[in-house]
């Protein structure tokens, strides 16, 4: 916080988009002092034409125009004429001040209150222009649907009169913000400006960027995680015609200045040709000798690592926070022998093993990105970059340029789910740009894609409840480790993670980080899939345990979440909880908090021997506030069947450090026949700051599902997906 | 060795090897950029086309076995400047997120539409295999009854 309103930064940003490639950045800054920058986000023209910033990567989550509508609302504009742009990729836009980029469901968290007042500012900067000319108190006027009005005079005039001076008054800090009684854009299902391009085919996304020379590029990297490239023989590839070069891409270690770790780029041997089908066949005619390590993990191996370490080596997670020295591990000292106190004072235990596979992203679009190099040394580049801050320190290190020669253009991505705020495609683009002295889209194949991931890491976790004679909880303890993260810990953490939801006495939780040569990412939601599936199929189990209702069962534990019992109850009221069903059918609930906003599910299986029908959803979600709730709606509807997707058939499966999956055959995806009927219920909390909406609908669909299929047929879901328990998704 | 086609009116002839797909011709040669690829093994349809008025995965097409064949691109979907119904439905129920899918998703649910003017759900089921990982597959189902109460009224 702290962003100081002004009006500067746009007109240092983008300068020099793009106009030769007709990627949507218009000329209309050249025309300068035609078009006014009233503030960063905010370009009004002399025909009254509003253009607002976005700094969103629009990867489907529909946030792209978030930004711009949370600015109209405040500025007095139609929605329907207002344009939304991409804004350069520098600090004044950033979501993660200073840093650009688009995750963690922060699009509308960390931005809402910064861009009301922005809108809220230019407003004040219009009015108070109109008011000078009319000779009026500014309080007497007011800015609606691109003007300003004097209401007892009935005047008006367009803010395109009124930009060039406005521009010159100075930006108040603290302008008054629209009651919510007068909202017209936020909260309302208004159509989103990125739609059209997506009906027609014209939205451009990175494998569409095509410019004078640009040839096309693709990749095999090292098919095992961490093999070198021995050498490879280019002859069979330079045969083929429209084949132009065989990259060997080796030993690329970019050390980047401020970052803990140097970013090692696998190695690879890159095609580039005149096509994308001449680059693949050239490549698929290469036999590339690896130099392999030795001990590479397979599926198993890795599983017992975890489990070994959770077992073994899991540490007790402390709040996040500066402690004296010792005190932190005394402060663990003290969780860990109080959970072991009421542990050992509980009626009975009950402990239950959970495990969660590797999971790939699969973006519709394959990682693509497109570089040219530019006559200073640097690169301009185009991507679906939910990372473009980071991009741009890398690839300036890795050019050895300052990063003022890394022109980035974020472009609209098909998909990512959290893989493209790992740079490598990005990366890989502009090293072959200039290895090959041309212009280079890169586009991976499927093949690539599943195999080349940062998965989401796999879990094990045990999870371990005292119940005291009244079958009430009374001790829990969760042990756990992930390769490559340590979600188990994070759930306790503190922020940037929410704290864990249930508020049980003797409560800790122990987390183990396993390092492995399989690289793992973010994943939709992060730590929460994982963790939500194990706790909250616990929780279930708990309850069946002592003979409890799993919705009565939780309203204690959540004595002090009443957002989460607020949607919980809501849901199960939508779905009829408690319900006689037939034989064969069942609901499962689930309930998890992330991301500052809470989520209830309800989920209702029929099961005919092995085959498994999921015939409803009913979901309730709490994000505090929707700017576009029906965009909210839909990830909803997105989250739930990407996670229904992977509880039915995702799982990455790894033989001596190799991935066995390679496409859809082998990681196959729902299809829309599968898919069940979805109500989602969109719970308001006032006066609390918005929460994310792209991840939090995630995690509580695998726990409700493996509950609902418990409460369905006896059988209890302990690992994904359902067919390793030979259930078919009808 | 070249091509005759007919892509979305117009005739053109392609340079690029027989082998290679018709999705490559069009994005690569043609420019068409709004067919995508997706998996490069026809199991996804982000790069359904027409061909003859019937939905291929064009990936997975040779272009040197289509002379004189008929293709309809999503830019060829709409007549002139007036959308299709569907596309004006897609866009009225919200129906894309990525977008990335959606110009196959689009071009399987106008060849359904053309066979299955009132299409059951179980029509639309068996007929839309095209994969979207975002979920847009509910507003599918819902843009596609739209579009075809919309089209039954108008004739």
């Amino acid at each position: 916080m702290g962003m100081r309103l002004s009006r500067r930064g746009v007109l240092a940003g983008i300068g020099g988009a793009g106009l030769a490639l007709g990627l949507g950045q218009d000329g209309a800054l050249a025309a300068a002092g035609e078009t006014v920058t009233l503030s960063d986000w905010v370009r009004i023209a002399p025909d009254g034409q509003v253009t607002l910033y976005t700094s969103v990567q629009e990867m489907g989550q529909g946030a792209w125009d978030v930004h711009a509508r949370i600015i109209a609302e405040e500025l007095g504009v139609d929605w329907a004429r207002v344009r939304v742009e991409q804004s350069p990729p520098t600090a004044t836009f950033g979501i993660f001040s200073p840093g650009y980029g688009t995750g963690g469901s922060s699009s509308v968290r960390e931005m809402w209150g910064k861009l009301r007042k922005v809108g809220a500012a230019a407003r004040v900067m219009l009015i108070e222009t109109a008011a000078d000319r009319w000779a009026v108190p500014a309080h007497a006027c007011d800015a609606q649907g691109g003007q300003v009005i004097h209401g007892d005079s009935g005047r008006k005039l367009g803010f395109g009169e009124l930009a060039q001076a406005a521009a010159k008054r100075p930006v108040p800090q603290d302008p008054p913000l629209k009651p919510r009684e007068a909202w017209a854009v936020v909260g309302r299902d208004l159509p989103r400006k990125d739609l059209p391009g997506k009906v027609d085919g014209t939205a451009v996304y990175a494998p569409d960027v095509t410019c004078p020379g640009m040839l096309t590029a693709t990749i095999r990297q090292a098919p095992q995680f961490g093999a070198r490239l021995a050498s490879v023989d280019p002859a069979p590839a330079l045969a083929i015609p429209g084949v132009k070069r065989v990259l060997e891409m080796r030993g690329v270690s970019i050390t980047v200045p401020g970052w803990a770790q140097p970013v090692e780029m696998p190695d690879a041997v890159i095609v580039v040709a005149d096509g994308f089908w001449p680059a693949k066949k050239g490549l698929e005619a290469l036999a590339p000798k690896w130099a392999e390590v030795d001990g590479a993990p397979d599926t198993a191996g890795l599983l017992a690592q975890l489990k070994t370490a959770a077992l073994t080596k899991a540490e007790v997670a402390t709040p996040r926070g500066t402690y004296a020295e010792g005190e932190r591990e005394a402060l663990a000292k003290r969780l860990a022998a109080a959970t072991e106190t009421a542990l050992a004072a509980a009626d009975r235990t009950v402990e239950r093993d959970y495990v969660a596979p590797l999971l790939a992203h699969a973006p519709m679009e394959p990682l693509s990105a497109a570089a040219r190099m530019t006559p200073d040394g640097g690169v301009e580049t185009w991507g679906g970059f939910q990372n473009t801050s980071g991009l741009r320190r890398s690839a300036a290190a890795m050019l050895g340029v300052p990063i003022e020669k890394v022109k980035a253009h974020t472009l609209f991505s098909g998909g990512s789910f959290g893989r493209r705020y790992k740079n490598d495609f990005g990366l890989q683009a502009i090293w072959a740009a200039r290895a090959a002295g041309a212009p280079v889209k890169l586009i991976w194949t499927r093949e690539e894609d599943i195999r080349q991931d940062w998965y989401r890491p796999a879990g094990f976790q045990r999870l371990t409840a005292g119940l005291d004679k009244a079958g009430r909880v009374s001790g829990f303890r969760v042990v756990g480790a992930n390769n490559n993260a340590n979600y188990t810990r994070d759930m306790i953490a503190g922020p940037p993670h929410d704290l864990f939801q249930y508020d049980a006495p003797g409560l800790s939780m122990a987390g183990a980080f396993v390092a492995s040569p399989v690289p793992g990412g973010p994943w939709r939601s992060v730590l929460h899939t994982g963790n939500a599936f194990a706790v909250e199929s616990f929780i279930d189990e708990l309850a069946h345990e002592t003979g409890a209702d799993p919705l009565a069962f939780r309203r204690p534990l959540l004595a002090k979440a009443p957002r989460a019992v607020r949607v919980m109850e809501h849901a199960a009221k939508a779905a009829g909880w408690g319900r006689e069903l037939p034989k064969g059918q069942g609901l499962g609930l689930a309930v998890w908090t992330s991301f500052q906003s809470a989520c209830a599910q309800v989920v209702k299986v029929r099961a005919d021997g092995d085959k498994l029908r999921v015939e409803q959803v009913w979901c309730a979600f709490d994000c505090g506030l929707a700017v576009n709730p029906d965009g909210v709606k839909a990830q909803g509807e997105s989250s739930i069947l990407l996670a229904l997707s992977s509880a039915a058939t995702g799982e990455i499966n790894l033989e001596n450090g190799r991935v066995v999956e390679s496409n859809f055959h082998d990681y196959p995806h729902i299809q829309l026949g599968q898919a069940p009927k979805i109500v989602i219920d969109l719970l308001e909390t006032a006066d609390v700051s918005p929460g994310g909406a792209g991840e939090p609908m995630t995690p509580p669909l695998m726990p409700a599902l493996g509950n609902a299929i418990f409460a369905a047929t006896g059988r209890r879901l302990r690992a994904l997906p359902l067919t390793k328990a030979g259930l078919t998704l009808v | 060795m070249s091509t005759k086609l007919t892509v979305n009116g117009r005739a053109v002839t392609t340079r690029s090897a027989p082998d290679t797909p018709l999705l490559w011709v069009l994005r690569d040669e043609l420019g068409l950029m709004g067919t995508k690829y997706g998996c490069g093994v026809g199991a996804c349809g982000a790069c359904t086309v027409h061909v003859g008025g019937e939905p291929v995965r064009s990936c997975s097409m040779p272009v040197g076995g289509l002379d004189d064949a008929q293709v309809t691109t999503i830019e060829g979907l709409a007549g002139g400047s007036r959308p299709h119904a569907l596309q004006t439905a897609w866009l009225e129920a919200a129906v894309p997120q990525c977008g990335y899918c959606q110009s196959g998703m689009l071009m399987a649910a106008a060849a359904l539409l053309k066979r299955t003017p009132r299409p059951s759900d179980a029509d639309i089921d068996a007929a839309m295999t095209n994969l979207c990982r975002c979920g847009s597959y509910p507003r599918v189902r819902k843009a596609i009854h739209a579009a075809a109460a919309r089209l039954a009224k108008a004739s």
